[in-house]
């Protein structure tokens, strides 16, 4: 990630190279967790026998659930101590995050909770979150470091 | 306060990641709290079902965390999750070479989608 977090100091044509390999690789990322959830909802064999894919359950659920998963990548990378206006963060972070946040939804389950509090709850959490990661800002006598 | 920092318990922590400890002190601070509350919490079972469910979630927040880097947000998540699934449900269906070649192409469906949106936001300046 070292190329990565090199951000500031690039050329513009760089810095444009760096986002297509990022855009692409996150793409990547997106659409082989589809089939790793392939692989830990139904047995891959099973999944293949079942031909034309119409009563594959995960792609399924994936269709349904739809825009959650913008909302809970983005929390869980916060949660993974992932700056928001970038240039640092680690990728274990981003997975201990994703744990955390599943971990957070299931328990409003274990109380009992109305499911349809969760979105509210998790948002909560990513606020909180943030709020938390922005008490660097206290720290820096001048703002624009924070930016540069 | 220099000494509360040089106790061999913080020296042990600072080793680490401080985001990533808290993150892992976090999910075990749930995970006793959820343990008070219900012994099913902490089972294997559940604990095993709990890590498959956030890989899924947390390759998705690996590329995120990529983007992110940059200062900017990948938001074409759930409809790449989407298209990977459906290429490759439609190519399974083509009989044995179709589910051969079914996941490698829901990946290469999604490859193709990311960079054309990176071509576009790098190069085109697309905000």
């Amino acid at each position: 990630m070292r190329f990565l977090s090199s951000g500031d100091a690039t050329s513009g044509l760089r810095k444009a190279r760096e986002t297509v390999i990022a855009l692409t690789s996150a793409s990547l990322a997106t659409s082989s967790s589809v089939f790793l959830f392939f692989v830990i909802s139904t047995p891959l064999k099973h999944a293949c026998e079942l031909g034309a894919g119409c009563s594959y359950r995960p792609g399924e659920a994936a269709y349904a659930s739809g825009n959650a998963y913008t909302l809970f990548s983005i929390a869980s990378v916060v949660l993974g101590g992932v700056s928001l206006m970038g240039g640092k963060g680690s990728a274990i972070g981003a997975i201990f995050g994703a744990l955390a946040f599943r971990t957070i939804g299931d328990l409003l389950f274990v109380f009992d909770f109305d499911p349809l509090w969760q979105p509210l709850f998790q948002g909560v959490v990513l606020l909180l979150a943030v709020c938390l990661s922005a008490f660097g800002l206290l720290r820096i006598r001048n703002r624009l470091e924070w930016f540069g | 306060m220099s000494a509360i920092l040089d106790l061999p318990l913080l020296r042990f922590l600072r080793r680490f990641d401080p985001a990533v400890t808290t993150a892992f002190a976090c999910i075990l601070l749930l995970l006793f709290v959820g343990g008070m509350y219900s012994s099913n919490f902490l089972s294997p079972e559940y604990l095993l079902q709990q890590l498959k469910v956030a890989s899924f979630l947390g390759v998705i927040a690996t590329g995120m965390m990529l983007v992110i880097l940059l200062g900017q947000i990948d938001l074409p998540v759930p409809w790449v999750v989407t298209v990977g699934a459906m290429m490759s449900c439609a190519l399974a269906g083509n009989g044995t070479m179709g589910a051969i070649l079914a996941v490698p192409f829901g990946i290469l469906c999604g490859v193709a989608i990311g960079l054309l949106n990176g071509f576009g936001v790098g190069y085109l300046r697309i905000p």
